[in-house]
């Protein structure tokens, strides 16, 4: 299965190498695109010197640990943006009939070229940000950080996977997975304590964004006191970020059950 | 006479495109929707342990701001993508360059139409911003009609932003992720969602020498109270970008129609 996503992969990357011009451009603006929404959340943080008792260097690590695992899940799973298309207008039809797993197909279907300049601007940001915070780093919190990243990018994709499996029924999922992106680039960088209550614990057990950045952001930075669940729990996240993306695996798989060909 | 029927059967495209893909139009509503209550509560959030202003602009104020900000933009801020570069791609730029009318003109007034089908947007921006009790008043009655007018600029100055980056795909024919490049730095050097009072200063000589921020940021101080230089230098600087930015359309187009390619032609 890893042999056969790596050559679908490997296969889109090539494909898509060939407009040199268009694959570099691509990458620049996606790189652009990401340091302009860092721009956002700097500007606020000097213009409010603290959210909710966090200072700049605090809450730009929050924004690192975020911007990797969101540039990781779109490196795996950016073509789920495109599940919509590929249902209505019968794709899929082609994916049932190959011997490979028809969301690995969906997943390789094109290479996601953005994915580059973000995983670029996502490394140095979270490699700077870690070193800038104030963290007296070990081999164990740096092990933390990197599950952290990971479990931040499989809680996305669990988010999103779970989301577009309901194309196969809705046809229309693209306007719900807007939103939770939407829910994901405003939220992801703060320190989500500073929300209300409610807001806090549907960003947590509806959507759970709370376990891509915040928790693990906070238990690295010795800043358990403010959580709104227990500390075992904020812990767990890159563990929760693997069982969610299994869930949601098997939720996708079990939807496709609903394709219906068009035209047929 | 038959220039004004032209004229106006290119803004009656414009105009029913979105009611023609109404999936995209509901999905930009609800999008909308979403942006102005998650701003809402985020702004709301990161003002509390700071009591009163912060740089002259109460929790209030920045909620409002974004609300009409994100309206604002959502109805002028067209995707350049929908215009020239579309057509330069799919080699349909020929067909426009054979109508009887000149390509600005003909793409202004589809923009024009697209602007107008996009109004009842303001309906589900400002309805959300009630809703979530985030709306203020204008800073008086002198300030929401200069707001009014200002808003009339505004619209000039954003189509004509959109039309300049439309026909510079003339040279790059639209590669990779420039649109959505410029379509986020549109919106953070516009102050759609942060007032540029907010930015530090060499971040906000950059926004003031750019066009960007008299298309959103400009009608919303106004609303305020707090135009930039006093009330008439703010319109005169809109005033002066829409007679800059017209000069480089018409100069830019007159480059470009020499190096007209026709895909598939």
């Amino acid at each position: 299965m890893l042999r056969q996503y790596a050559i679908l992969l490997r296969m889109g990357f090539a494909a898509a190498r060939q407009y040199r011009a268009d694959f570099l451009m691509t990458a620049f603006g996606a790189l652009c695109y990401e340091a302009v929404s860092l721009a956002f959340v700097g500007v606020v943080i000097h213009a409010f010197g603290t959210i909710g008792g966090w200072g700049f260097r605090e809450v730009a690590f929050v924004y690192g640990i975020r911007s990797m695992g969101h540039a990781i899940h779109g490196l795996g799973f950016g073509q789920l943006w495109d599940t919509d298309e590929v249902v209505r207008r019968g794709e899929f039809d082609r994916y049932l009939l190959r011997p490979i797993d028809p969301l690995l197909q969906l997943m390789t279907r094109r290479f996601q070229v953005t994915a580059v300049g973000d995983i670029v601007f996502a490394s140095v940001l979270v490699t700077v940000t870690a070193i800038a915070a104030p963290i007296s780093w070990t081999v164990a919190r740096a092990a933390y950080l990197l599950a952290a990243t990971i479990g931040s990018a499989l809680v996305e994709a669990a988010v999103m996977l779970a989301i577009s499996a309901l194309s196969f029924r809705l046809l229309v999922t693209e306007p719900l997975m807007a939103v939770a992106d939407n829910v994901y680039v405003t939220f992801g960088p703060y320190p989500l304590n500073i929300l209300p209550r409610a807001v806090s614990y549907l960003l947590t057990f509806l959507l759970p964004l709370a376990l891509a950045a915040y928790f693990p952001a906070a238990i690295l930075l010795g800043r358990s006191g403010g959580l709104f669940v227990p500390i075992w729990f904020a812990g767990c996240s890159p563990v929760l970020g693997v069982v969610l993306f299994a869930a949601a695996i098997a939720f996708f798989h079990r939807q496709t059950r609903y394709y219906s060909s068009p035209g047929h | 006479m038959t220039a004004i029927r032209a004229v106006y059967s290119q803004v009656r495209i414009g105009w029913r495109t979105p009611w023609a893909y109404r999936g995209p139009t509901l999905l930009t509503m609800m999008i909308l929707a979403a942006q102005i209550a998650l701003y809402t509560v985020v702004w709301r959030a990161i003002y509390r342990g700071h009591s009163g202003t912060v740089h002259g602009t109460s929790v209030d104020v920045a909620v409002a701001y974004v609300i009409l900000g994100l309206t604002v933009a959502s109805v002028l801020d067209l995707w350049p993508r929908q215009s020239i570069a579309s057509r330069v791609r799919e080699g349909l730029i020929g067909v426009d360059l054979l109508r009887p009318i000149g390509l600005l003109t003909q793409t202004l007034a589809t923009q024009v139409g697209n602007v107008a089908a996009n109004i009842p947007q303001t309906v589900i921006g400002l309805g959300m911003g009630f809703a979530l009790g985030g709306l203020v008043p204008a800073h008086g009655p002198g300030a929401a009609a200069a707001f009014v007018l200002s808003l009339v600029f505004a619209f000039a100055v954003s189509q004509l932003i959109t039309l300049l980056m439309g026909l510079s795909s003339f040279w790059t024919l639209e590669v990779g992720g420039t649109t959505m490049l410029f379509g986020v730095v549109r919106t953070f050097l516009s102050g759609t969602v942060i007032p540029l009072w907010f930015m530090p200063g060499w971040l906000r000589t950059i926004a003031d020498v750019l066009p960007f921020q008299a298309a959103t940021f400009t009608p919303l101080s106004i609303y305020f109270g707090r135009p930039t230089g006093g009330l008439l230098a703010a319109l005169g600087v809109q005033a002066g970008w829409v007679i800059v930015l017209f000069g480089l359309c018409s100069w830019v187009w007159s480059r470009a129609q020499r190096r007209v390619v026709i895909q598939g032609g």
